[in-house]
């Protein structure tokens, strides 16, 4: 029996599509089975970001509404063996399905796969009650500023009082120099805010903008430093304790070795 | 016909409310209705509890029969069978009769600000963060343990203790009471109230901030070290 994991946010825009995308063809890449889930409906992005959108054909509202069978509606990626995709529907809008016909699906989906991943909406209306129905977990992503944070912690309010009590945090597009600097919240601020525990922390990367254009997850590409945290936060997921990423490795050996003469620097 | 559709259960607050939602030729015809919906589902209803009855006016019997039906045969309990209709009239009743006393006892004083001693009175205390998003709102004292994130409102209407960082809005003295105060061990709340004023704390070095107490003074809110 598998286990659905809910990512989530509250605020859009924060990372949670390309974070569904990057975990789960992290957790393939590491023998595991896993279908992602895009239940924002009317407004689909996994497709793109994962390189699939030409190979749509039924999505997740057939699936979840019985229109076809649900193997049908998913989409096996041709690069990754045991990666599924299954789509939104752009044609209708969150209130095509319900929490218990979003239950019901995952509860199915969790029978054949190892991980079901669901890349919730943003907001806290029918779309992120549908996403969270059947999820077992939740991932909440934020990115270090305010109004984010203040999504997220009420997010997690929200997800304590449906009774989902294991959730974890993911720190998206940190900037190292900024924090340094006193101009962007460091992830002490933040998990002292949320209380809430650490997943996993993503730097700001270029790699990432171009990755999701490509429709290539970066956690393939182990040169990138966002694709390193991603598969560090898929090692993380199954249970492997994985040591926190230096952000500084993202400074050419130059600075580094200036850094040994001025510490401080 | 089905005697299942006359029938309904809804879930509320506190409980299962019975509605009668179809006209019904005796009233055997009701338990019995009732006795297979029921029995359809008899784990789901074990120990459940009825907190009204709608749509229909019960006699004295047809009480009892309804009472045993629920409790005797399905082992449930039952709050009341009144309507929610009439448990809100009597409820207002209760509420306008602790009004009139309330009043009673102030018509005797004359121009003095309220001033209500809350050291007595009924105080909730709440364990863990308070999250953006959520409120409470208590005739009494509140105290929170933990921190009270921004987003979130403690309203009260004695006074407010945060055993922790309070990033949210307090408002003590709620219904007047300009003797309430706030208490917090980091004030850094987005507001302020007590009775009727209402500020924000000022920008201070978040590092060395100590408890503090915050209290009306010359019709103003003051805060200081505790």
């Amino acid at each position: 029996m598998g286990e659905v994991i809910v990512v989530t946010s509250g605020k859009g825009g924060v990372g949670k599509t390309t974070t569904t995308a990057n975990i789960g063809t992290g957790l393939v890449e590491l023998g595991k089975t896993v279908v992602v889930v895009d239940a924002d409906i009317g407004l689909r992005n996994l497709d793109i970001v994962l390189g699939l959108e030409n190979r749509i054909v039924y999505d997740v509202v057939d699936a979840a509404t019985g229109g076809c069978k649900i193997k049908r509606a998913l989409i096996k990626d041709k690069r990754y063996e045991g990666l599924f995709l299954l789509p939104a529907a752009q044609t209708k809008d969150k209130d095509a399905i319900n929490p218990a016909q979003m239950k019901a699906l995952c509860d199915e989906l969790k029978k054949d796969h190892d991980y079901v991943i669901i890349d919730c909406p943003a907001g806290i209306e029918q779309g992120f009650k549908n996403a969270i129905a059947g999820a077992d977990r939740a991932i909440i992503v934020t990115t270090p500023e305010v109004s984010a944070v203040r999504d997220a912690d009420r997010i997690i309010g929200l997800l304590e009082a449906s009774e989902i009590e294991d959730y974890r945090l993911v720190v998206n597009r940190v900037r190292k120099d900024m924090v340094k600097r006193g101009d962007m919240m460091s992830i002490e601020d933040m998990t002292d805010i949320l209380a809430v525990k650490l997943l996993g922390v993503i730097p700001d990367d270029e790699n990432v903008i171009v990755s999701t254009n490509r429709g290539v997850p970066t956690v393939t590409n182990t040169a990138s430093l966002s694709g390193r945290a991603f598969q560090n936060i898929s090692r993380r997921i199954t249970g492997e304790r994985v040591e926190f990423l230096d952000l500084d490795e993202s400074d050419g050996w130059f600075t580094k070795f200036l850094r040994m003469f001025a510490p401080n620097n | 016909m089905n005697l299942e559709r006359l029938i309904e259960f809804k879930g509320v607050n506190h409980g299962l409310l019975l509605q009668i939602v179809a006209p019904f030729e005796n009233f055997n015809d009701l338990l019995i209705g009732i006795r297979m919906k029921i029995s359809a589902a008899r784990d789901f209803f074990h120990g459940a509890h009825i907190v009204g009855v709608e749509g229909i006016i019960l006699s004295e019997e047809q009480r009892v029969a309804l009472f045993n039906l629920f409790t005797t045969k399905f082992g449930m309990t039952v709050s009341t069978l009144d309507s929610p209709s009439v448990q809100n009239f009597i409820f207002q009743n209760q509420q306008e009769e602790k009004e009139k006393e309330h009043n009673r006892e102030e018509r005797g004083v004359i121009q003095t600000p309220v001033v209500i001693d809350y050291s007595d009175y009924k105080t909730k205390i709440v364990r863990g963060v308070f999250r953006s998003g959520r409120t409470i709102d208590y005739d009494g004292n509140v105290v929170i343990v933990g921190d009270v994130n921004p987003g979130a409102e403690i309203r009260a209407c004695g006074n407010i203790i945060v055993m922790g960082t309070l990033r949210g809005v307090a408002h003590a003295g709620k219904d007047g009471a300009e003797d309430a105060f706030v208490i917090a061990s980091k004030m850094l709340p987005t507001q302020i109230r007590i009775a009727d004023v209402s500020t924000r704390a000022p920008d201070g070095d978040e590092s060395t901030l100590k408890t503090e107490i915050a209290y009306l003074k010359d019709g103003g809110v003051q805060i200081e070290e505790l």
